[in-house]
């Protein structure tokens, strides 16, 4: 039997764009509603993962390992150059979403990165200035809980201070990276991230166990520690676990939405919500799809908020090479994460030569292969020495990009009718194409990160990986906010265009990433929404 | 080396005895057979950094190993590589310093280089080599990134 249900705010999607909306809304009294297709995790659940972790080599384990992909994770995939690469290893299904596991880094955009068309010519202009954020932006830094120090000389302007301070650099970061950086007339500042640095509102600092996928501790931000416990203590907040929803329904004049159509996923049983306003916030790919399985046979033909034909094209996702180094000599002890990073590349750039990037460097990271290019580097004239790879791996270190800027000029996301998910619904294809441009930031951090390495004096350098394209971290772009409906799919409130009571908040409605990590903005985004959403 | 007060994985000279007797290796291969499961158990030790005093460690990461899918691409040939690194140790003493690739088959080169590339890049193991805590245990103090290397 389909069962109904009525909320003020239906809110699509528990990760931290959802969680932040509604802790900001709660206080309007109306009856709010998340829904999320993935479960709820407990700290029980956190604690078998890192037992599973120690099992599994402790490399492994992670939160949607148990699922049946075809469910909860329904494949999608991009072509470039004839690559095709599955974007399902860094998403997260659950309450909380890819901020469950994600490392922490809460990187601001830069003023230029929000106006690149106008200053520079290519790309797609935000409808909303840098001026216009930066209040949310700080905002967020205090909801989440950034550390870092006001010691970043490329950063764009900031109203107030963070919210605790950075951690303090590493042996590493002293003694190699910022030296290596002031040879090459750059300069290495506090890396901002959602790990306390000192307790912070009732959370731990960090204890440096540098696991920090399931951070024992509770030092890293995530949504369902923070924000959710503070949600259930509310009388007029229900979330939902495991109800997928598969399509939003329109009114007869097509202009309001009136229904979301829902499964249960453990039995598939129909559940319907009816609501005063519907807010998507399901990620960078997931939102995109869901205005496209929402299209019908009347007013949307090609998808909710497509007026302009904007629906899925801009697609952008981050380059994110790296390169390892043998520094000669022990490089410490690591954290888990990164403190220290430089920005140079993000402002001190002829955008018009190459995109912009940024440059994290740490002993060697969790996720890198080092053990690959230590052996090659201890293998001459056809003997492996082992003494000589022993003495290598404590001195291995990387340096990384999370996010190279790229536009992708003709990349897009569609339906994939040949892939179905287990609910019968077509996938999510993605069709990603970097052109030269986008290309000469991946050659630009090989030829910086090598000659980095000469300046830190690293004994060997390894060739940068992957050779080539390597994406798959923030999918961006693909229900991009606009002035109108010829450049994008919602407008400078998040409002999707032709449609009431439908908004959207993810990394999807960015008209163009730059080079930041994208959480902080997404966080911005929505307690801006929120407000927006408060006062309408 | 640049400091010998890490953890001793410098020390090699007994890797190899740690955990197969050379004498009983020989003997095996004389013998005709390991099993394919005790063979890659060998080889994990001898390309691995575990010492004499840790052996439960390196016993216990290789139980581990062993159930993983990794350890499908090693099992098939793990009692023809045992077999050819023991006749090449039982040439060169019963130190395990080095092993010399163009002793043995393209085939097991290569494997024996697939083995060493992805043991070293297990957080577990490099952890054990850079003298580190394991990896989940809190370390309590928040500056302890911030120390020179031992």
């Amino acid at each position: 039997m389909m069962k109904e249900i009525k909320a003020d705010y239906c809110i699509l999607g528990g990760g931290i764009a959802g969680i932040l909306l509604a802790s900001q809304l709660v206080s309007s009294g109306k009856k709010i509603l998340i829904i999320d297709q993935g479960p709820r995790f407990s700290e029980e659940d956190r604690a078998n993962m890192l037992q599973q972790s120690k099992k599994d080599l402790n490399d492994f384990a992670d939160y949607n390992d148990d699922v049946d992909p075809s469910i909860i994770t329904p494949l999608s995939s991009e072509t470039a150059k004839d690559d095709v690469i599955e974007w399902t290893n860094y998403r997260l299904f659950g309450l909380g979403g890819t901020a469950l596991h994600f490392q922490g880094i809460m990187m601001r955009p830069t003023e230029e990165d929000m106006k690149v068309r106008s200053l520079f010519g290519y790309g797609r202009d935000w409808p909303i200035s840098y001026a216009d954020l930066e209040p949310w932006l700080l905002k967020a830094e205090y909801e989440i809980g950034v550390a870092a120090n006001e010691d970043n000389p490329y950063t764009s302007h900031r109203s107030g201070s963070f919210p605790m301070p950075g951690h303090p650099p590493s042996y590493f970061d002293n003694e190699f990276f910022a030296p290596g950086l002031i040879k090459m007339g750059m300069t290495g500042h506090s890396c901002p991230i959602s790990v306390n640095s000192i307790p912070y509102r009732g959370r731990s600092g960090c204890l440096a166990c540098r696991a920090c996928k399931f951070c024992p501790s509770g030092a890293r931000y995530s949504p369902d520690r923070v924000h959710i416990p503070i949600l259930e203590k509310h009388e007029n907040i229900e979330i939902i676990e495991n109800l997928s929803v598969r399509r939003l329904e329109t009114n007869q004049e097509g202009n309001k939405i009136v229904a979301a159509h829902a499964l249960r996923i453990q039995d598939k049983s129909e559940v319907t919500i009816l609501a005063n306003n519907f807010i998507v916030a399901m990620g960078g790919v997931e939102t995109a799809r869901m205005l496209l399985l929402s299209a019908d046979n009347h007013h949307h033909k090609d998808g909710l908020g497509n007026i302009g034909g904007q629906l899925g094209r801009g697609f952008s996702d981050h380059l994110s090479p790296y390169i390892t180094y043998d520094m000669g000599k022990p490089i410490g002890n690591r954290l888990g994460f990164e403190t220290m990073t430089s920005d140079h590349f993000r402002t001190n750039v002829d955008r018009n030569e190459h995109p912009t990037f940024a440059l994290f460097s740490s002993p060697a990271m969790d996720w890198f292969l080092i053990g690959n290019e230590a052996t090659m580097w201890s293998s001459k004239n056809n003997r492996l020495s082992l003494d000589e790879l022993r003495e290598r791996i404590p001195r291995m270190a990387t340096l990384v990009s999370y996010g190279i800027e790229n536009v992708n000029t003709g990349s897009m996301l569609e339906l994939n009718k040949d892939s179905l998910d287990a609910f019968g619904d077509p996938v999510a294809k993605i069709t990603f194409k970097l052109t030269d441009w986008d290309m000469q930031g991946y050659h630009k951090f090989t030829e910086v990160a090598t000659k980095l390495g000469e300046a830190m004096g690293a004994k060997d350098i390894s060739e940068v990986s992957p050779p080539g394209a390597n994406v798959g971290y923030h999918p961006s772009g693909a229900t991009a906010m606009a002035k109108n409906p010829d450049e994008g799919v919602c407008d400078e409130n998040l409002k999707v265009f032709g449609l009431k009571n439908l908004h959207i908040v993810s990394n999807s409605v960015f008209p163009h990433m730059g080079a930041s990590v994208p959480t902080l903005t997404i966080s911005a985004l929505a307690l801006r929404l929120a407000d927006h959403l408060k006062a309408i | 080396m640049e400091n010998i007060t890490r953890r001793r994985f410098v020390i090699q000279s007994y890797r190899l005895l740690a955990f197969i007797p050379l004498a009983g290796v020989v003997s095996c291969v004389g013998e005709s057979k390991l099993s394919a499961e005790e063979s890659l158990k060998r080889l994990i030790y001898i390309v691995g950094p575990w010492t004499l005093e840790d052996q439960s460690i390196a016993e216990d990461f290789t139980n581990r190993f062993l159930i993983t899918d990794f350890a499908k691409e090693y099992l098939p040939k793990s009692v023809d590589l045992i077999q050819s690194l023991s006749k090449q140790i039982a040439k060169e003493s019963a130190e395990v310093k080095e092993i010399d690739l163009g002793k043995l088959p393209l085939e097991e080169q290569d494997l024996i280089m697939a083995l060493s590339k992805q043991l070293y890049s297990f957080v577990e193991v490099r952890f054990y080599v850079s003298n580190e805590p394991p990896w989940g245990a809190c370390q309590g103090n928040p500056k302890w990134h911030t120390r020179i290397p031992n």
